[in-house]
């Protein structure tokens, strides 16, 4: 059981980190769409 | 005589077994069309390396030398993604940023099957090895497997790919399980009339490399390799690099990884209660993938005043393009003049990150 407590662990952890990346992937895209505009280029 | 009845001799029944397993593999690709690429190199790999005496998984035999060089080194993955990067159109996604968070959700399965895993008696490693089945990624698969429990690299990669190639049949009952007809026939409003400039799909794989290495080190190779190929394909100045990747890297690379991984089926590795038990949890990774993606988007539906078609969610697992035309499908089946189809690929494309994130998370994580 201690392994699958472990993984639980790993869960929260995993889940959380994968949201925290691609929140920061989200906000760095909409930087970057503001600052650096289709009519820019 | 003796010398050419001794490989006759020493024939046995699991090895004939092994000889119908092979050729399993080799009908669903040829009849089936099953990821014919990848199934009919490693039912034909399998084949070979159930042959008494067989030299292609001798010592120096071709195949444990293609194991060692590409498999060990964790070679041909990150020549796979480099190939897959440079395959991948990261537009619709950055279109509608958004979709990013179905590339996450639609990782639980990995998470959950891992878990169960546990509660089967494999140890952590063999357990994270079994739940990033769930990625919908083979490269993905083969490269954790590989670090964590290469003796059960076998059946996880026949799993990951065998599902990734039955998403059509696997996806459809449990998004309709878990969606009324309503939610399915939820149009969306299209996003596409921004454009991207050229300088910020330039910049996307660079910062996504950073972002990415800085939060879980040990998944630069992975992320590395997927955005250095969209790089190339996206510069703009490399375009014969780039059609080199997409076709003459990804064939080469796809034909050596299947025989190669075919190699590691040897009756003795594979014919046992593991690997059925790893086939099945691969399948509940999958499940799990979608219901996780469908059970956010219907989530987020509490809070939303455009609401999002919950079966986009499921869109959110890294086989591309496939899922994302599964959903397109099951939205026309219920209406007609339903298009989600760019709204899918975007969280499609967005699952491809969410996978390699996850692997890299894995790697950091598991201890």
């Amino acid at each position: 059981m201690d392994v699958f407590f472990e993984t639980l662990r790993i869960m929260v952890e995993g889940m959380a980190g994968i949201f925290l990346a691609i929140s920061l992937f989200f906000i760095v895209i909409k930087l970057m769409i503001r600052v650096f505009p289709e009519k820019n280029c | 005589m003796d010398q050419l009845l001794y490989g006759i001799k020493a024939l046995n029944p699991s090895q004939v077994i092994m000889f119908l397993t092979g050729g399993v593999l080799i009908y669903l690709a040829i009849k089936k069309e099953y990821e014919p690429m990848l199934l009919l190199p490693i039912g034909f790999g399998a084949i070979l390396a159930n042959i008494p005496y067989s030299s292609a998984i001798s010592h120096d035999g071709f195949l444990a030398l293609l194991f060692k060089a590409g498999i060990l080194t964790e070679l041909f993955p990150v020549l796979i993604f480099i190939a897959v990067g440079a395959m991948i159109d990261f537009t619709p996604l950055l279109q509608q940023p958004f979709m990013l968070f179905f590339g996450a959700a639609a990782q639980f399965g990995i998470f959950f099957t891992m878990a169960m895993a546990a509660l089967f008696g494999f140890d952590l490693k063999e357990a994270a090895s079994i739940g990033i089945i769930g990625a919908a990624d083979g490269p993905t698969s083969i490269y954790v497997a590989t670090k964590f429990a290469r003796h059960l690299l076998a059946p996880i990669s026949v799993a990951a790919y065998s599902y990734m190639s039955l998403v059509p049949i696997i996806q459809p009952p449990v998004i309709r399980l878990l969606t009324t007809p309503a939610e399915r026939r939820i149009h969306m409003r299209p996003e596409f009339n921004i454009k991207i400039s050229k300088t910020v799909q330039i910049l996307f794989p660079i910062v996504i490399t950073i972002i990415a290495g800085i939060i879980a080190p040990i998944s630069v190779a992975l992320v590395g390799s997927l955005m250095f190929g969209n790089l190339i394909r996206v510069s703009g100045v490399l375009d014969r690099l780039s059609k080199a990747a997409q076709n003459e890297l990804a064939n080469l690379v796809t034909l050596l990884l299947g025989i190669t991984i075919g190699s590691t089926m040897t009756a003795e590795q594979f014919l046992n209660p593991a690997t059925l038990l790893i086939i099945a949890m691969g399948l509940v990774a999958f499940i799990f993938d979608t219901a996780g993606g469908v059970i956010f988007a219907k989530i987020l539906n509490l809070f939303l005043k455009n609401k999002i078609n919950p079966m986009v969610g499921a869109a959110g697992i890294s086989a591309f393009p496939m899922s994302a035309r599964v959903i397109q499908k099951m939205a026309q089946q219920e209406d007609p003049s339903n298009f989600v189809l760019m709204q899918a690929v975007g969280a499609n494309v967005a699952g491809q990150l969410g996978s390699i994130i996850a692997g890299g998370l894995i790697l950091t994580l598991v201890k």
